[in-house]
């Protein structure tokens, strides 16, 4: 691009490179090329973890909770009655027995379905190792280079890692 | 890890860490309840009390504190201590009185609003909790906007006990109640901020059972059976006197 420049400028008279409109255009380009210099540098300074190669010490996930809610054994009803003392109430806590009789069948059903996660755990396992590059850069120049000397690996492994991916990240 | 150990329940102390790698289940979320803090890959106690877990799953400490820290759908009960054309203010036994709004009841509206005297009791539940902000009410339930139990409490006795004892109450097949409600005919209502709430028909029926309720918190099942059926037995004699 330059060189070609150079060749136009050489041919153009001094006269006519005077002219406003010739130096808006040269202004305009000397921009540019400074603001993709600059875009280079930020983007090369820009770092990126690595997920694949960082093993999480602890893999369980926490969630605490400052309510005892749902910690309650066998069922929470605050109102109830006793010996038809109060009709209405003694119906509304029969209902609500009955809900949380559900709920928990339901919840005890779901621990003992197989979730999404265990499933890829276990197609992991059968499949093989995962491949933990630790020096791969996710860089436009690097991962052509990273193309050719990995590619007999990648394809081993190309169906594995792209599940992986998908799980790894944050939900 | 596949085989997971049985648990048993144990005495904990604030500043022992716990360890549920024996225990963990691969696949789930621990969910760990008050009284346990998670940090630094690590669970520690902060209350003196005993460690329980539910299915690997849940785990918190069991206390019988006094003090009672609102938080988010908890039912309460709570005293009305003023009002304002918006707003009644409750106490509902924390640190901060709560406020209830005069248009969270079921079926009220701008033109009907309900008329709680000072000194009512409600049965409400606990709609915003955070340790910074006053507590907030609501007497609806939240996923169906209808009163299911909740709103005024009218006639009745009030009393106080631990929220353990609360937390226990609130158990359909709680020994105590399921034993006085074979004798006499009442109605509760159970706050866990340490709060419960009588109605029967003859004061003296209510003086027994509140009097039962509370020495019922350290008795084993077949204590409180015992028990019971002696008082049923005494107010027997007091009535032929």
């Amino acid at each position: 691009m330059s060189s070609h420049r150079q060749l136009h400028v050489k041919e153009l008279s001094g006269n006519i490179l005077k002219m406003k409109f010739m130096q808006r255009n040269r202004e305009q380009q000397q921009k540019e090329e400074e603001e993709k210099e600059q875009q280079r540098a930020l983007s090369e300074a820009h770092w990126v973890v690595d997920f694949d190669s960082i093993t999480p010490e602890n893999e369980t996930k926490i969630e605490s909770e400052s309510s005892f809610m749902n910690f309650l054994e066998g069922g929470n009803i605050g109102r109830r009655s006793y010996q038809k003392f109060n009709n209405t109430i003694e119906k509304l806590a029969e209902e609500q027995m009955k809900e949380q009789k559900i709920k928990k069948i339901e919840e005890n059903e779901q621990k003992n379905s197989v979730s999404d996660k265990e499933m890829v755990d276990r197609y992991k396992k059968d499949i093989g190792v995962l491949p933990t590059n630790k020096t791969e850069k996710r860089s436009l120049t690097n991962d052509k280079d990273n193309d050719s000397s990995n590619k007999k690996q990648k394809l081993n492994s190309k169906k594995s890692k792209d599940i992986s991916k998908e799980f790894i990240k944050p939900e | 890890m596949s085989e997971t150990e049985e648990f048993k329940p144990y005495t904990i102390l604030p500043g022992e860490t716990v360890s549920l790698d024996k225990y963990k289940n691969e696949k789930d979320v621990i969910k760990i309840g008050p009284g346990l803090l998670h940090e630094k890959h690590q669970i520690s106690a902060m209350k003196a009390g005993t460690l329980k877990n539910y299915n690997n799953q849940k785990w918190w400490i069991d206390s019988s504190q006094r003090r009672y820290v609102p938080s988010l759908n908890e039912h309460v009960i709570g005293k009305i201590i003023a009002k304002t054309q918006d707003y009644f203010r409750v106490d509902i036994g924390s640190a901060h009185s709560a406020l209830l709004s005069t248009l969270a009841f079921e079926g009220a509206t701008k033109r009907n609003k309900p008329n709680l005297e000072i000194g009512a009791l409600v049965y409400a539940r606990v709609s915003l909790a955070n340790k910074d902000m006053e507590p907030e009410l609501e007497c609806i339930s939240a996923t169906t906007g209808k009163a299911n139990g909740f709103g005024e409490l009218k006639n009745g006795f009030l009393i106080k006990c631990s929220l353990g004892l609360c937390r226990s109450l609130l158990n359909p097949n709680t020994p105590i109640l399921t034993a006085l409600g074979e004798h006499f005919a009442f109605e509760t209502a159970i706050g866990m901020n340490g709060r419960v709430w009588l109605n029967t028909a003859d004061i003296s029926n209510t003086i027994l059972l509140s009097n039962a309720i509370k020495n019922s918190e350290f008795l084993s099942a077949k204590e409180i059976k015992q028990m019971v059926k002696e008082l049923v037995k005494q107010s027997e004699d007091d009535m032929e006197l």
